[in-house]
């Protein structure tokens, strides 16, 4: 038999382990997908739970759920990768070796890559990329009753792009339901030149945030977080005051391919834009959040290269030319 | 302007992207060919910055 070992039972790597078993012979090829917990979140339902709109049992599913019979789903930490002797070792279920690779590791934001962001971390700077990190904002917006209420991107790429804005006007709304949008100075302080990436889409929300009295602080590159004073400082000495800090710290791949030594030193992989692999590795793809191709960091980017992916390695196998190409097309 | 609105629209495309998240798209399913990138872009304002 050989072996298609999956890296990540997020959404790219569930979409490709289904895809790839449909598209192989059971009777030819063992497919295993390997993953540290078995908790599926629905990540876009995380920006609700803060407003109480969305449970616990409403965004959070079991992982074994959505993986297609005919797939082995093992739970445990990666521990190492190597590319050369193409084996996969985990921290708690031994080694996987395989003919075909493929990684969707995702990335993850960490407030200790801003200087003073992790001691402030669910005490005056809150978050929302975790479901825990939600019921701690939950909270806090709870007991707010006034003051200024600050959103701050770190740095770009970070998972969805859309999401700070979209929290901002969830926050705009549950202002006005409990009646204190007035005693609010809402303020979204962004590394980007003004609300978005894009300059279409930046200027129809400027004007957006402008309607709904949001106040846009661009170019904002945050150097420091001071809980004591409740102050975020750029790396230019300005600063901004806050009552409430909604951070979106900066977002990193996985250590453990940093320290594999198969990522750049943000854990990103570096593979061809266009055909996802890694340079000199054909056997290896990598899509998803993972990844160092400039595209947004969303389930609907890894979904198109899913498509990609799987009608590459289907001509791989069959020692046909790989046609696909990646454009970064989400939706 | 209002796809940024508080309509019934956005909130029931919101509860069907959900459906679709589940039962389309972890499942691997096929929704069109990936090459849409400039399909709705204003090439000229792009070009300009």
């Amino acid at each position: 038999m050989k072996k298609l070992v999956i890296l990540g039972a997020g959404c790219g790597g569930t979409i490709m382990a289904n895809k790839m078993r449909k598209a192989l012979d059971r009777k030819e090829w063992d497919i295993t997908i390997i993953d540290r917990d078995n908790h599926h979140d629905y990540q876009p339902g995380y920006l609700f739970v803060p407003f109480g709109i969305n449970t616990e049992k409403e965004i959070r599913k079991t992982k074994r759920e959505f993986i297609k019979p005919g797939i082995t789903f093992v739970i445990s930490e990666l521990a190492n990768v190597d590319w050369e002797k193409q084996v996969i070792t985990t921290e708690t279920a031994g080694k996987f070796s395989y003919d075909i690779l493929i990684m969707s590791t995702g990335c993850e934001p960490l407030p200790e890559e801003v200087e003073g962001l992790a001691e402030t971390w669910n005490k005056t700077a809150y978050g929302y990329y975790t479901y825990d990190d939600c019921i701690q904002l939950k909270k806090a917006l709870a007991q707010f009753e006034g003051g200024r209420l600050v959103i701050n991107i770190a740095e770009m790429p970070i998972k969805c792009p859309v999401a700070p804005l979209e929290f901002a006007f969830l926050v705009d709304w549950h202002l006005h339901q409990r009646g204190i949008r007035d005693k609010v100075d809402l303020q979204f302080v962004t590394p980007l030149t003004g609300a978005f990436t894009k300059p279409v889409a930046t200027q129809v929300l400027n004007q957006a945030c402008k309607e709904k009295n949001i106040n846009i602080v661009p170019n904002f590159a945050i150097g420091a977080v001071e809980g004591d004073r409740k102050v975020i400082q750029a790396y230019d000495g300005t600063e901004v005051e806050y009552d409430l800090l909604v951070s979106i710290p900066p977002n990193f791949g996985s250590q453990v391919m940093i320290d594999s030594d198969v990522a750049d030193p943000m854990g990103y992989i570096p593979v061809d834009k266009h055909t996802l692999q890694p340079e000199g590795h054909d056997n290896v793809w990598v899509l998803g959040d993972g990844t160092n191709v400039p595209t947004s960091k969303a389930g609907a980017v890894a979904h198109y290269q899913a498509d990609i992916l799987e009608e590459n390695i289907v001509a791989y196998i069959n020692g046909e030319a790989q046609h696909a190409r990646s454009d970064g097309h989400a939706l | 302007m209002g796809l940024l609105k508080d309509t019934k629209f956005n909130h029931i495309s919101k509860l069907l992207f959900k459906w679709a998240y589940y039962n389309l798209l972890l499942a691997g399913t096929w929704l069109g060919p990936p090459s849409l990138q400039l399909v709705g872009k204003r090439m000229e304002m792009i070009q300009k910055k």
